[in-house]
């Protein structure tokens, strides 16, 4: 995937992960590779920038004699999720222009 | 290489670009990683095979801040919090990366010949200070112990010489020596302290001194824009420091 596109995902699905419950960098690791691969060192910059632009916020809880920093999703994070759900209907629009453009199909056929 | 060799390896890896409060972020972001994956069963050596050398990690996380930085530069978002991530000195040479380029067969010359200069005089002042304090210390100890040795000298001799039957005349001549002992040496001690404290008095208030420091803080904070006044500033600065001193 286009690294600047698959950049803007990645904000989309921790802020979206988030909003299920508060988690920390190992397990967001895990539950966005589900949906996406990702690495570690991939989810660290989206991190730290979310914090900086104050969409999560922290906190430390003790885990087996170790510290572990949880993220939590606040309201102007919630606020650009629901943008991003705005803006989605735009990019659907986008999509559906761009596989119909190809009359055979043979573009819609590789992307299901 | 063990996972506290591989921490410490980044963190100096990303203190030699980032600020210490961040750097200890991202440090404290991967140490929780590597033990929650760890905790979770993956083998020490696998976690750090899939995280690679530590050296390329940390340049990809300073990577990651300099693209965010230059993005919202162009896209004229100030993100003070953003900016003061990376150490001031990198943005300024990046920026001026193309004159500091240009200029450096004459400013790194220069700028050695300047630095070895400054150390050379730091360094002969040092020396200079420092051997004039040694030598005066040791004159003036050694005169105060000479100067205690021949007062005892005047006091027990003499009672010495009694106790053997020694005559008057001989006594009295050793009083004598030790008394000129004692007032020589007394002499010298109060003469180096005396000395010692006029002459640090009239290096530190010399005219030539302040002339020194006159010029100095003229060519340091002259204005540039400052019509014509500079040769009238200049004497008029001379003058005033030779009435005052």
């Amino acid at each position: 995937m286009d690294t600047q596109l698959k950049k803007g995902i990645i904000d989309i699905l921790t802020l979206a992960t988030l909003r299920r419950s508060n988690s920390y960098g190992y397990q967001l690791v895990q539950d966005i590779s589900n949906v996406m691969p990702i690495n570690e060192s991939t989810l660290y910059p989206v991190l730290r920038r979310l914090e900086a632009q104050g969409m999560v916020t922290t906190y430390t809880r003790e885990h087996n004699s170790r510290l572990r920093k949880y993220y939590q999703l606040t309201q102007s994070g919630l606020d650009r999720l629901q943008e991003f759900c705005g803006e989605w209907n735009q990019m659907q629009r986008i999509y559906n222009y761009i596989v119909n453009s190809d009359e055979q199909g043979g573009l819609e056929k590789s992307y299901e | 290489m063990n996972k506290y060799q591989f921490i410490n390896e980044l963190k100096k890896e990303l203190l030699l670009r980032m600020t210490r409060a961040e750097a200890s972020k991202a440090v404290q972001y991967y140490v929780e990683l590597i033990e929650d994956r760890l905790e979770s069963g993956e083998s020490e050596a696998l976690v750090l095979e899939n995280l690679g050398s530590p050296r390329l990690l940390a340049h990809r996380i300073i990577g990651e801040f300099l693209e965010r930085y230059e993005q919202d530069k162009q896209e004229g978002v100030s993100h003070k919090k953003q900016l003061r991530v990376l150490k001031g000195r990198e943005d300024f040479f990046k920026n001026n990366m193309v004159l500091i380029l240009a200029l450096s067969p004459i400013l790194l010359p220069l700028a050695i010949a300047t630095l070895s200069i400054a150390f050379a005089l730091v360094i002969t002042a040092i020396a200079l200070f420092f051997s004039i304090g040694v030598a005066v210390i040791a004159v003036f100890a050694s005169m105060v112990v000479s100067f205690v040795a021949f007062s005892i000298g005047l006091v027990a001799y003499p009672i010495f010489m009694i106790t053997t039957g020694a005559s008057g005349s001989e006594i009295i001549v050793v009083i004598g020596f030790f008394l000129a002992g004692v007032g020589l040496t007394g002499l010298f001690a109060l003469g180096t302290y005396k000395l010692t404290r006029l002459l640090f008095r009239t290096i530190y208030t010399a005219a030539t001194f302040r002339r020194i420091r006159a010029r100095v803080d003229e060519t340091l904070f002259v204005q540039p824009n400052q019509p014509q006044g500079q040769g009238q500033g200049q004497l008029h600065l001379e003058q005033t420091n030779t009435s005052g001193s």
